[in-house]
């Protein structure tokens, strides 16, 4: 999936030479292509992500278009003090790639979980956080990035997942209505979308599913025209229940006054020590397809 | 170019300017602003450095990256004596509305990258050096830090990083002046010399008094002729954490310590001559 996002970003720099990227010692097939064909716009700064982002700001402060790539813990956590200064506070259009949403180095443990990024990301000023639910949106994402120029977070995950979307989807709103229901809707992003869906078949035409791959700014006046057809929310996601899309979603509610039955499906406060593959974690903490289907199943009937 | 006297006079007329404006809004780090002021002047007023407000905006000038963000009082004085902003603004620092903050930011004319956290300012400006190498331009970027900001560790993946891009275009200016905010800088950072430390990481250095005009004009210079060389440079100035008024000179609490009235009479008195 992350070869998609950096074969697009190469056809971007093939032509604009002011594109750089820079990353902290993380390969990608397409790397290779970088390194080969146009040398000088790939920098490898080593282990030193802190190093990184000012680098870019220096960068950016010259005219250049910057991109830059890391674990997304790391890139985001690491020197999560150099983006509030150097890229927030000068208003800089980086865009920050990074690979690992949630689990996708599950079984590397906590240090490597990508749980509260989203939260902590999303407390800096004016920042554009979007999340890659396939390899579609994906490859969309970095021509977003350049063609509308804004300091940028870009989570994704690194497996292959089915195409969610066809490739003339317009992901300038912000979310689409995945699977359209009448009663109840899993809000969701990244790869928990497919999950939603899954779910949501098997409660046939009831359940719809909400993806929302632009997570700020969040498009509220789009969300509260798809919401105004259900009467219940869930929101479903691979990172703090409170803090990360549940958190977002609740403060648009608030802020709209909407009262609507709502449960959020996520990971728990807690750091994670438990090792092994996605679905054997999913299912220690309580969020895979069964568990998950036994709570919306209690959640339709409640009331 | 100006005559040194004369240049020791813009020093002292610094000096004074951020004692008064320390006076008046009772806020501001004396100590870093004076060890710096001699650095800032040879940047600023001697002409080998090519920046002024007429060419702020043209992206061949040289760059100066204002580190050491807490020392900006001195700053803030030249960039008014040099015409960047009304010199009435100084009297505004520290009251409501102003737009010179207690840290600089990029929006204050002149200042080139908002500073006040420390060990930002060294990545940022090799990254506005990779952009000169990228774009062909001459320009060359210098960083002014201090010798406490360098216990952190971001300055040190900078240090590094620099060496590996060979950014010869890349001059390191450590106000040397040996004291953070409650101590002896080397109560954390160990005795051994700072300049041994750049240079055991690849860096050309040179070491100078900090408070003598001549020697940085002399180290400015040579800084402008580097390009010779495929290293990055570093000036160690080893300068006196208040310097110019004798009761603060070498005392940590001038920091961000404020003088009181007396305090504040008898430095005016002798930043007056």
């Amino acid at each position: 999936m992350r070869d998609a996002f950096f074969e697009e970003l190469f056809q971007i720099a093939s032509i604009d030479r002011d594109v750089i990227l820079l990353m902290a010692d993380q390969g990608a097939q397409t790397m290779k292509k970088f390194e080969e064909k146009i040398p000088d716009q790939l920098i490898n700064v080593g282990i030193a992500e802190q190093n990184m982002i000012s680098v870019a700001a220096g960068l950016a402060l010259c005219g250049k278009k910057v991109f830059v790539h890391a674990i997304a813990n790391f890139t985001t956590l690491r020197c999560y003090e150099q983006i509030k200064v150097d890229l927030s506070i000068m208003n800089l259009p980086v865009t920050i790639a990074g690979v690992g949403a949630g689990f996708t180095y599950g079984s590397d443990g906590p240090t490597h979980h990508a749980n509260q990024d989203i939260a902590a990301m999303r407390a800096i000023p004016g920042i554009r956080i979007l999340n890659a639910s396939d390899i579609v949106s994906l490859s969309a994402f970095p021509h977003l990035a350049y063609q509308i120029p804004k300091l940028t977070y870009i989570r994704f995950d690194k497996g292959n997942y089915i195409a969610l979307y066809n490739k003339n989807h317009n992901f300038l709103d912000g979310m689409y209505e995945v699977v359209k229901g009448t009663d109840t809707v899993i809000i969701s992003t990244g790869i928990m979308v497919h999950q939603a869906v899954k779910i949501a078949n098997q409660f046939k035409s009831k359940v719809g599913v909400i993806d929302i791959y632009q997570l700020k700014p969040l498009n509220e006046e789009k969300l509260h025209k798809l919401l105004s057809s259900y009467k219940k929310i869930v929101v479903l996601e691979e990172h703090l229940s409170y803090g990360g899309l549940a958190t977002i979603v609740a403060d648009m509610l608030a802020d709209y006054s909407l009262n609507k039955g709502f449960l959020r499906i996520g990971l728990p406060d807690e750091n994670i020590f438990i090792y092994g593959d996605r679905n054997y974690m999913h299912k220690q903490i309580g969020i895979s397809y069964p568990q998950i289907i036994k709570k919306i199943d209690k959640f339709l009937k409640d009331k | 170019m100006l005559k040194f006297p004369h240049l020791k006079d813009a020093a002292r007329k610094i000096r004074l300017n951020c004692l008064k404006m320390q006076h008046i809004a009772y806020q501001g780090h004396l100590g870093g602003a004076f060890s710096v002021t001699e650095i800032l002047v040879a940047l600023y007023y001697c002409g080998i450095i090519n920046i002024s407000p007429k060419n702020f905006n043209d992206p061949k000038r040289d760059r100066i990256i204002f580190s050491k963000g807490h020392a900006c009082l001195s700053l803030y004085a030249v960039l008014a004596d040099k015409g960047f902003f009304p010199k009435a603004e100084l009297e505004r620092y520290g009251q409501n509305g102003t737009f010179l903050g207690g840290h600089p930011d990029h929006l204050i004319p002149g200042v080139e990258v908002s500073s006040g956290s420390l060990g930002h300012g060294l990545g940022i400006g090799a990254g506005m050096a990779i952009a000169a190498k990228l774009n062909d331009q001459k320009y060359l970027t210098y960083v002014i830090l201090g010798d406490g900001e360098c216990t952190e560790g971001s300055i040190w993946e900078a240090i590094a990083f620099a060496v590996v891009q060979n950014l010869n275009n890349l001059i390191a200016i450590v106000d040397n002046n040996q004291i953070a905010a409650t101590s002896k800088t080397q109560k954390f950072v160990g005795s051994s010399l700072l300049e041994n430390k750049w240079k055991s990481f690849g860096w050309d250095t040179l070491s100078i008094d900090g408070n003598n005009i001549s020697e940085i004009i002399n180290a400015l210079k040579k800084s402008k002729m580097h390009s010779t060389s495929k290293k990055p440079l570093a000036i160690i100035a080893n300068t006196i954490k208040g310097k110019g008024v004798f009761f603060m000179e070498g005392d940590p609490k001038w920091h961000h310590g404020v003088a009181n009235d007396t305090q504040y009479e008898q430095a005016r008195k002798e930043l007056s001559k």
